[in-house]
Protein backbone atom coordinates (compact mmCIF):
# COMPACT_ATOMS: atom_id res chain seq x y z
CA UNK A 1 0.00 0.00 0.00
CA UNK A 2 3.11 2.40 0.95
CA UNK A 3 5.16 1.38 -2.15
CA UNK A 4 1.70 2.11 -4.64
CA UNK A 5 1.44 5.48 -2.64
CA UNK A 6 4.69 6.43 -3.53
CA UNK A 7 4.93 5.38 -6.91
CA UNK A 8 1.76 7.20 -7.52
CA UNK A 9 2.71 10.46 -5.85
CA UNK A 10 6.02 10.42 -7.62
CA UNK A 11 4.66 9.72 -10.99
CA UNK A 12 1.50 12.77 -10.33
CA UNK A 13 4.00 15.12 -9.13
CA UNK A 14 6.61 14.30 -12.74
CA UNK A 15 3.14 14.58 -14.88
CA UNK A 16 2.18 17.33 -12.88
CA UNK A 17 5.45 19.33 -13.74
CA UNK A 18 5.56 18.42 -17.52
CA UNK A 19 2.04 19.65 -18.44
CA UNK A 20 3.21 22.83 -16.70
CA UNK A 21 5.80 22.80 -19.64
CA UNK A 22 4.12 22.02 -22.07
CA UNK A 23 1.27 24.67 -20.65
CA UNK A 24 4.18 27.42 -20.78
CA UNK A 25 5.40 26.21 -23.80
CA UNK A 26 1.98 26.71 -25.48
CA UNK A 27 1.36 29.87 -24.30
CA UNK A 28 4.66 30.68 -25.15
CA UNK A 29 3.78 29.68 -29.27
CA UNK A 30 0.57 31.04 -28.43
CA UNK A 31 2.25 34.34 -27.99
CA UNK A 32 4.55 34.07 -30.58
CA UNK A 33 1.77 33.67 -33.76
CA UNK A 34 0.27 36.50 -31.82
CA UNK A 35 3.41 38.72 -31.68
CA UNK A 36 4.91 37.21 -34.68
CA UNK A 37 8.65 36.53 -35.67
CA UNK A 38 11.26 38.73 -36.70
CA UNK A 39 13.35 38.61 -39.84
CA UNK A 40 16.40 35.99 -38.69
CA UNK A 41 12.94 33.63 -37.32
CA UNK A 42 13.23 33.95 -34.35
CA UNK A 43 10.54 34.43 -32.22
CA UNK A 44 10.39 37.21 -29.40
CA UNK A 45 10.54 36.45 -25.19
CA UNK A 46 10.13 32.39 -26.65
CA UNK A 47 13.39 30.24 -25.60
CA UNK A 48 16.01 30.00 -28.12
CA UNK A 49 15.85 26.46 -28.19
CA UNK A 50 12.28 25.94 -29.37
CA UNK A 51 12.10 29.49 -31.51
CA UNK A 52 15.06 28.85 -33.83
CA UNK A 53 12.75 27.44 -36.10
CA UNK A 54 8.24 26.28 -35.95
CA UNK A 55 9.18 23.08 -37.38
CA UNK A 56 11.94 22.15 -34.44
CA UNK A 57 9.30 24.01 -32.12
CA UNK A 58 6.79 21.45 -33.38
CA UNK A 59 9.52 18.77 -32.92
CA UNK A 60 10.03 19.88 -29.18
CA UNK A 61 6.51 20.01 -28.34
CA UNK A 62 5.79 16.28 -29.72
CA UNK A 63 8.22 15.03 -27.75
CA UNK A 64 7.09 16.69 -24.69
CA UNK A 65 3.65 15.67 -25.26
CA UNK A 66 5.21 11.92 -25.87
CA UNK A 67 6.89 12.06 -22.47
CA UNK A 68 3.86 13.71 -20.81
CA UNK A 69 1.52 11.01 -22.33
CA UNK A 70 3.88 8.00 -21.24
CA UNK A 71 3.99 9.29 -17.84
CA UNK A 72 0.21 10.12 -17.56
CA UNK A 73 -0.21 6.50 -18.54
CA UNK A 74 2.43 5.23 -16.21
CA UNK A 75 0.11 7.44 -13.51
CA UNK A 76 -2.88 6.15 -14.23
CA UNK A 77 -1.52 2.46 -14.14
CA UNK A 78 -0.13 2.96 -10.80
CA UNK A 79 -3.79 4.58 -9.67
CA UNK A 80 -5.54 1.88 -11.34
CA UNK A 81 -3.57 -0.80 -9.42
CA UNK A 82 -3.54 1.04 -6.53
CA UNK A 83 -7.17 1.19 -6.65
CA UNK A 84 -7.50 -2.91 -7.53
CA UNK A 85 -5.33 -3.02 -4.20
CA UNK A 86 -7.51 -0.47 -2.26
CA UNK A 87 -10.71 -2.81 -3.81
CA UNK A 88 -9.79 -5.65 -2.58
CA UNK A 89 -8.19 -4.79 0.57
CA UNK A 90 -11.49 -2.49 1.68
CA UNK A 91 -14.12 -4.93 0.35
CA UNK A 92 -12.97 -7.56 2.18
CA UNK A 93 -12.57 -5.85 5.56
CA UNK A 94 -15.93 -4.83 4.65
CA UNK A 95 -17.69 -7.90 4.39
CA UNK A 96 -15.42 -9.31 7.79
CA UNK A 97 -16.93 -6.03 9.49
CA UNK A 98 -20.42 -7.07 8.41
CA UNK A 99 -20.00 -10.72 9.24
CA UNK A 100 -18.82 -9.54 12.56
CA UNK A 101 -21.94 -7.14 13.59
CA UNK A 102 -24.28 -9.95 12.53
CA UNK A 103 -22.61 -12.47 14.82
CA UNK A 104 -22.75 -8.99 17.54
CA UNK A 105 -26.64 -9.51 16.63
CA UNK A 106 -26.90 -13.12 17.04
CA UNK A 107 -24.71 -13.33 19.91
CA UNK A 108 -27.08 -11.03 21.61
CA UNK A 109 -30.43 -12.63 20.30
CA UNK A 110 -29.34 -15.66 21.86
CA UNK A 111 -28.41 -14.55 25.35
CA UNK A 112 -31.58 -12.51 25.37
CA UNK A 113 -33.44 -16.09 24.64
CA UNK A 114 -31.45 -17.65 27.16
CA UNK A 115 -32.39 -15.07 30.14
CA UNK A 116 -35.90 -15.00 28.87
CA UNK A 117 -36.09 -18.51 28.86
CA UNK A 118 -34.64 -18.42 32.41
CA UNK A 119 -36.90 -16.00 34.05
CA UNK A 120 -39.73 -18.33 32.73
CA UNK A 121 -38.51 -20.95 34.67
CA UNK A 122 -37.71 -18.89 37.63
CA UNK A 123 -41.32 -17.75 37.45
CA UNK A 124 -42.14 -21.02 37.53
CA UNK A 125 -40.66 -21.80 40.11
CA UNK A 126 -42.02 -18.61 42.26
CA UNK A 127 -45.12 -20.17 41.48
CA UNK A 128 -44.59 -23.22 42.97
CA UNK A 129 -43.11 -21.50 46.10
CA UNK A 130 -46.22 -19.74 46.57
CA UNK A 131 -48.21 -23.39 46.37
CA UNK A 132 -45.57 -25.17 48.59
CA UNK A 133 -46.07 -22.07 50.77
CA UNK A 134 -50.07 -22.27 50.71
CA UNK A 135 -50.05 -26.06 51.20
CA UNK A 136 -47.61 -25.70 54.03
CA UNK A 137 -45.52 -28.05 52.52
CA UNK A 138 -41.15 -27.30 52.93
CA UNK A 139 -39.97 -25.18 50.05
CA UNK A 140 -36.09 -25.82 50.48
CA UNK A 141 -35.68 -27.65 47.28
CA UNK A 142 -37.64 -25.02 45.31
CA UNK A 143 -35.41 -22.21 46.84
CA UNK A 144 -32.59 -24.05 45.34
CA UNK A 145 -33.78 -24.62 42.41
CA UNK A 146 -34.64 -20.69 42.20
CA UNK A 147 -30.95 -20.10 42.99
CA UNK A 148 -29.19 -21.73 40.90
CA UNK A 149 -31.93 -20.95 38.14
CA UNK A 150 -30.99 -17.05 38.99
CA UNK A 151 -26.80 -18.31 38.80
CA UNK A 152 -27.20 -19.41 35.53
CA UNK A 153 -29.00 -15.77 34.25
CA UNK A 154 -26.18 -14.25 36.24
CA UNK A 155 -23.61 -16.40 33.90
CA UNK A 156 -25.57 -15.56 30.80
CA UNK A 157 -24.36 -12.00 31.00
CA UNK A 158 -20.67 -13.22 29.44
CA UNK A 159 -22.49 -11.98 26.52
CA UNK A 160 -21.50 -8.60 27.14
CA UNK A 161 -17.57 -9.36 27.17
CA UNK A 162 -17.50 -11.65 24.41
CA UNK A 163 -19.52 -8.87 22.04
CA UNK A 164 -17.22 -6.15 23.19
CA UNK A 165 -14.43 -7.85 21.96
CA UNK A 166 -16.66 -8.67 18.57
CA UNK A 167 -17.48 -5.22 18.25
CA UNK A 168 -13.81 -3.85 18.73
CA UNK A 169 -13.06 -6.13 16.37
CA UNK A 170 -15.35 -4.44 14.40
CA UNK A 171 -14.56 -1.13 14.95
CA UNK A 172 -10.80 -1.48 14.04
CA UNK A 173 -11.93 -2.87 10.70
CA UNK A 174 -13.34 0.22 10.29
CA UNK A 175 -10.66 2.32 11.19
CA UNK A 176 -8.74 0.39 8.77
CA UNK A 177 -10.60 1.16 6.31
CA UNK A 178 -10.41 4.57 7.10
CA UNK A 179 -7.11 5.14 6.76
CA UNK A 180 -6.73 3.28 3.84
CA UNK A 181 -9.39 5.70 2.26
CA UNK A 182 -7.49 8.81 4.03
CA UNK A 183 -4.40 7.62 2.11
CA UNK A 184 -6.03 7.83 -1.48
CA UNK A 185 -7.96 10.93 -0.32
CA UNK A 186 -4.59 12.30 -0.05
CA UNK A 187 -3.53 11.79 -3.15
CA UNK A 188 -6.06 13.70 -4.53
CA UNK A 189 -5.56 16.20 -1.64
CA UNK A 190 -8.90 15.75 -0.63
CA UNK A 191 -9.04 17.29 2.90
CA UNK A 192 -10.01 14.26 5.11
CA UNK A 193 -9.47 16.00 8.64
CA UNK A 194 -12.12 14.12 10.43
CA UNK A 195 -10.54 10.48 10.23
CA UNK A 196 -7.33 11.95 11.66
CA UNK A 197 -6.23 9.70 14.87
CA UNK A 198 -7.71 6.77 12.47
CA UNK A 199 -3.79 5.47 12.78
CA UNK A 200 -3.81 5.94 16.61
CA UNK A 201 -6.72 4.32 17.26
CA UNK A 202 -6.14 0.84 15.25
CA UNK A 203 -2.79 1.27 16.68
CA UNK A 204 -4.58 0.73 19.97
CA UNK A 205 -6.89 -1.91 18.33
CA UNK A 206 -4.22 -3.50 17.55
CA UNK A 207 -2.61 -4.09 20.82
CA UNK A 208 -4.21 -7.29 21.31
CA UNK A 209 -6.63 -6.40 23.90
CA UNK A 210 -9.30 -8.17 22.20
CA UNK A 211 -10.05 -11.49 20.46
CA UNK A 212 -11.13 -11.37 16.74
CA UNK A 213 -12.79 -15.09 16.90
CA UNK A 214 -14.24 -14.11 20.18
CA UNK A 215 -18.00 -15.86 19.91
CA UNK A 216 -20.49 -17.29 22.02
CA UNK A 217 -21.10 -20.23 19.14
CA UNK A 218 -20.11 -23.85 19.62
CA UNK A 219 -18.89 -23.57 23.29
CA UNK A 220 -18.77 -26.78 24.24
CA UNK A 221 -16.83 -27.86 20.89
CA UNK A 222 -14.39 -25.29 21.69
CA UNK A 223 -13.88 -26.22 24.78
CA UNK A 224 -13.43 -30.19 24.20
CA UNK A 225 -10.48 -28.85 22.29
CA UNK A 226 -8.76 -27.47 25.41
CA UNK A 227 -9.45 -30.52 27.31
CA UNK A 228 -7.86 -32.33 24.88
CA UNK A 229 -4.51 -30.72 25.86
CA UNK A 230 -5.25 -30.12 29.35
CA UNK A 231 -7.48 -33.27 30.07
CA UNK A 232 -10.07 -34.24 32.97
CA UNK A 233 -8.72 -36.90 35.33
CA UNK A 234 -10.12 -40.37 34.71
CA UNK A 235 -11.81 -41.00 37.57
CA UNK B 1 -7.93 -19.58 50.06
CA UNK B 2 -7.40 -16.17 48.40
CA UNK B 3 -8.32 -16.18 44.34
CA UNK B 4 -6.75 -13.02 42.42
CA UNK B 5 -9.50 -12.58 39.52
CA UNK B 6 -7.64 -11.10 36.28
CA UNK B 7 -10.25 -9.73 33.19
CA UNK B 8 -10.55 -6.72 31.84
CA UNK B 9 -13.99 -6.60 31.57
CA UNK B 10 -15.61 -5.96 34.91
CA UNK B 11 -18.84 -7.82 34.39
CA UNK B 12 -16.62 -10.93 33.67
CA UNK B 13 -14.55 -10.46 36.74
CA UNK B 14 -18.11 -10.17 38.70
CA UNK B 15 -19.45 -13.84 36.78
CA UNK B 16 -16.29 -15.09 37.88
CA UNK B 17 -16.05 -13.85 41.47
CA UNK B 18 -19.73 -14.61 41.83
CA UNK B 19 -19.10 -18.51 40.48
CA UNK B 20 -16.18 -18.45 43.25
CA UNK B 21 -18.23 -17.79 46.37
CA UNK B 22 -21.34 -19.69 44.79
CA UNK B 23 -18.58 -22.53 45.50
CA UNK B 24 -17.57 -21.07 48.60
CA UNK B 25 -14.29 -18.75 48.09
CA UNK B 26 -15.21 -15.57 49.15
CA UNK B 27 -11.71 -14.01 49.34
CA UNK B 28 -10.79 -12.07 45.93
CA UNK B 29 -8.80 -9.64 44.93
CA UNK B 30 -9.54 -8.28 40.94
CA UNK B 31 -7.11 -6.48 38.09
CA UNK B 32 -7.97 -4.93 35.34
CA UNK B 33 -4.79 -6.14 33.48
CA UNK B 34 -1.17 -7.88 33.60
CA UNK B 35 0.39 -5.59 34.77
CA UNK B 36 -2.46 -4.41 37.73
CA UNK B 37 -2.30 -8.33 38.89
CA UNK B 38 1.39 -8.42 38.75
CA UNK B 39 1.38 -5.43 41.40
CA UNK B 40 -1.58 -7.16 43.24
CA UNK B 41 -0.05 -10.44 43.46
CA UNK B 42 2.30 -11.60 46.52
CA UNK B 43 2.32 -14.84 48.36
CA UNK B 44 -0.82 -14.54 49.83
CA UNK B 45 -3.02 -15.30 46.45
CA UNK B 46 -3.16 -19.06 46.48
CA UNK B 47 -5.25 -18.84 42.91
CA UNK B 48 -4.87 -16.85 39.57
CA UNK B 49 -7.98 -16.92 37.11
CA UNK B 50 -6.98 -14.45 34.31
CA UNK B 51 -8.20 -14.10 30.75
CA UNK B 52 -6.10 -13.49 27.38
CA UNK B 53 -6.61 -10.58 25.95
CA UNK B 54 -6.38 -7.48 28.18
CA UNK B 55 -4.82 -3.81 27.25
CA UNK B 56 -1.73 -3.71 28.20
CA UNK B 57 -0.32 -6.63 29.54
CA UNK B 58 -2.53 -9.47 28.47
CA UNK B 59 -2.97 -13.26 30.08
CA UNK B 60 -0.17 -15.32 28.51
CA UNK B 61 2.39 -12.48 29.35
CA UNK B 62 1.22 -12.51 33.03
CA UNK B 63 1.76 -16.49 33.35
CA UNK B 64 5.29 -15.90 31.81
CA UNK B 65 6.17 -13.20 34.41
CA UNK B 66 4.18 -15.09 37.28
CA UNK B 67 6.31 -18.15 36.41
CA UNK B 68 9.29 -16.30 36.49
CA UNK B 69 9.00 -14.93 39.84
CA UNK B 70 10.31 -16.82 43.03
CA UNK B 71 6.91 -16.75 44.68
CA UNK B 72 4.75 -16.80 41.64
CA UNK B 73 6.34 -20.51 40.13
CA UNK B 74 3.99 -23.14 41.69
CA UNK B 75 1.31 -20.39 42.05
CA UNK B 76 -2.11 -22.30 40.13
CA UNK B 77 -3.45 -20.44 37.24
CA UNK B 78 -6.61 -21.09 35.28
CA UNK B 79 -6.92 -19.06 31.94
CA UNK B 80 -10.83 -18.20 31.15
CA UNK B 81 -10.94 -17.09 27.64
CA UNK B 82 -12.68 -17.07 24.46
CA UNK B 83 -9.72 -18.03 22.41
CA UNK B 84 -10.05 -21.47 21.53
CA UNK B 85 -7.29 -22.21 18.66
CA UNK B 86 -5.63 -25.30 19.32
CA UNK B 87 -1.92 -23.24 18.74
CA UNK B 88 -3.07 -20.54 21.47
CA UNK B 89 -4.26 -23.63 24.34
CA UNK B 90 -0.62 -24.89 23.50
CA UNK B 91 0.97 -21.18 24.09
CA UNK B 92 -1.10 -21.34 27.18
CA UNK B 93 0.46 -24.54 28.48
CA UNK B 94 3.67 -24.02 27.53
CA UNK B 95 3.55 -20.84 29.71
CA UNK B 96 2.39 -22.53 32.77
CA UNK B 97 -1.13 -22.43 32.89
CA UNK B 98 -2.40 -24.90 34.79
CA UNK B 99 -5.97 -25.62 33.18
CA UNK B 100 -8.03 -24.01 30.34
CA UNK B 101 -11.44 -22.02 30.49
CA UNK B 102 -12.95 -21.06 27.05
CA UNK B 103 -15.46 -18.30 27.20
CA UNK B 104 -18.46 -18.47 27.51
CA UNK B 105 -18.85 -21.12 30.25
CA UNK B 106 -21.20 -22.97 32.24
CA UNK B 107 -20.31 -21.93 36.44
CA UNK B 108 -19.99 -26.16 36.54
CA UNK B 109 -17.26 -26.24 34.42
CA UNK B 110 -15.47 -23.46 36.52
CA UNK B 111 -15.78 -25.54 39.49
CA UNK B 112 -14.63 -28.18 37.90
CA UNK B 113 -11.71 -26.75 36.50
CA UNK B 114 -10.96 -25.05 39.78
CA UNK B 115 -11.46 -28.29 42.21
CA UNK B 116 -9.36 -30.02 39.05
CA UNK B 117 -6.15 -27.91 39.45
CA UNK B 118 -6.93 -28.27 43.14
CA UNK B 119 -6.62 -31.73 43.57
CA UNK B 120 -3.79 -31.93 40.80
CA UNK B 121 -1.88 -29.73 43.27
CA UNK B 122 -2.48 -31.83 46.64
CA UNK B 123 -1.61 -34.78 45.08
CA UNK B 124 1.44 -33.61 44.17
CA UNK B 125 2.29 -32.24 47.28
Amino acid sequence: MAEHKKVSEALLSESEATLRLVDTLLNELRSAEEAGMTEDGEIPGVPEGLSRQGSGALATLSEVLTRAYNEIMSALDALKSSREVLKQATAERVHRTEAKLREVSSATELAATDMLNGLDRALKLVDRLDAASERGEDSAAIRNELREEIFRLISCLQFQDITSQQLSYASSMLLDVARRLQVVATLFNIDVSSTEGADEQVEDFEGGAFDSAASMMNAAARQAVADEIFPFPAS
Amino acid sequence: MKFLVVDDSATMRRIVINSLQRIGYSDCVEAADGTEALERFDSSIDFVITDWNMPGMGGLDLVKALRAREDGRNVPVLMVTTRSVREDILAAAAAGVNNYVVKPFTPQLLKDKIEQILRAKQGAA
